[in-house]
């Protein structure tokens, strides 16, 4: 049965489930980090809100410095495989504007910043991202991998598919991709993945480049 | 350090809820005279909520909100914001230029500019009466506005505002007059620390 899992402030939530959706609404300065393991089936969402715990450990969701270990180790227990997974991102915006000079308010882009050194060290693969501005945004990442952005007033759109068959089609190998959407907004970011998975040094399945 | 959540004694959630009532009481007088004719506001809610639970009372994650926010400084250091819902800025903005109610669909400079200046009267004069019975000089800084998803907009000013604490006090204010309905929220976030200094003058015993 498909669900649609809530992640809230500082929450982690996982699926094993295809037909589930896990979703993050209204990321203000907050980030959400989508985690896929296609092969395993395991997906994670974190909703990150502070950038540094400064040593604390009872909420780990809640900041960039703690939450990327937390939501790989619940991965792990599920199943899967560090090295499988991918990430998208969203959030980190600056919605207050000011007359003037703005105060202390750069909280978004400090989240940005901090999670994405975490996820390096980590070395977790970024597949997309979208990070900054000053609208807030809304995040669907769906059992297949897809994931999806909505900013009030504008049309949702396609941020990234983080699956193995997106990998396969980066090494020119037949897919059966249903989404005509998603197979063209993957194709368009082709070389980027590339050159993100060439980056990526543990990784069992080699890049076949096609022989010319 | 108090703090709003793990507050065991009623009594000062009392003060906090009475600082509200006699805030919100001043920041519609504030308006009465802005507008330059009698208001009615009644206060349905006034109480710790959790961001949460917040965000749900305020319309929904993803509903449109505006917020206006002011930091505060001075002897208790805090930020005081109002938050409202889109169709209720409207409203406001009608009111303020004089324009028929509904006249408003969409938000330009002028409008927001004249959102911003209510937002300053309102959530100033809300301080006004929080520093008047705590006798703490409480000063009020220029504006910020924003106006985006519910979630997004309580979420930063619950979290950006006050790292420690993710519940808020917040006061829901409704004001009906004739075919004006303007439902908003206050919401005062006091910095670590400010609680105390607030509730020490109040004199409330913790």
């Amino acid at each position: 049965m498909s669900e649609m899992l809530m992640v809230g402030m500082a929450e982690i939530k996982t699926s094993t489930q295809h037909e589930n959706t896990l979703v993050a609404l209204g990321l203000g300065s907050c980030i959400g980090v989508c985690a896929h393991d296609s092969l395993a089936g395991v997906s994670g969402l974190v909703h990150i809100v502070l950038p540094d715990s400064g040593g604390d450990l009872k909420t780990p969701g809640k900041f960039a410095d703690t939450a990327i270990q937390q939501l790989l180790a619940e991965m792990i227990a599920l199943g899967a495989c560090a090295y499988r997974i991918r990430i998208a991102l969203a959030g980190g915006a600056q919605l207050f504007s000011f007359h003037g000079e703005a105060p202390h308010l750069d909280i978004g882009a400090r989240n940005a910043q901090a999670t994405l050194a975490s996820l390096e060290k980590a070395r977790l693969p970024v597949i997309a991202h979208d990070l900054g501005g000053n609208r807030g945004r809304s995040l669907h990442f769906y059992g297949d991998g897809r994931v999806r952005v909505r900013i009030i007033g504008e049309t949702e759109r396609e941020l990234a598919l983080l699956t193995r068959t997106a990998h396969a089609l980066s090494a020119g190998e037949e897919t059966h991709i249903s989404d005509k959407h998603s197979e063209k907004f993957f194709k368009k970011n082709l070389e980027e993945y590339k050159e993100v998975q060439r980056s990526m040094l543990p990784f069992p399945i080699g890049i076949k480049e096609k022989a010319s | 350090m108090v703090t709003l959540e793990q507050n065991p004694l009623d009594l000062r959630r009392d003060a906090l809820r009475e600082i509200g009532n006699i805030g919100a009481g001043n920041a519609v007088t504030a308006l009465a005279c802005l507008l330059d004719r009698p208001v009615q506001m009644s206060v349905p809610h006034v109480g710790v909520l959790q961001a949460n639970r917040f965000i749900e009372r305020a319309g929904g994650y993803e509903a449109l909100a505006v917020c206006i926010y002011l930091p505060v400084k001075g002897d208790a250091p805090g930020h005081v914001a109002y938050v409202l819902p889109f169709e209720s800025a409207c409203q406001l903005v009608d009111c303020l230029l004089m324009l028929t109610v509904g006249t408003t669909r969409e938000f330009g400079e002028m409008e927001r500019s004249a959102l911003m200046e209510v937002g300053n009267i309102l959530t100033s004069s809300y301080l006004m009466a929080l520093a008047e019975m705590s006798g703490l000089n409480l000063i009020a800084t220029p504006p910020g506005l924003a106006m985006d998803m519910a979630a997004a907009i309580v979420a930063t000013i619950a979290t950006a505002f006050s790292p420690e604490e993710d519940s808020l006090l917040t006061i829901e204010t409704r004001i009906e007059e004739g075919d004006l309905k303007i439902e908003g929220h206050f919401i005062f976030i006091p910095d670590p620390g400010s609680l105390t200094a607030i509730l020490r003058a109040l004199q409330v015993e913790f």
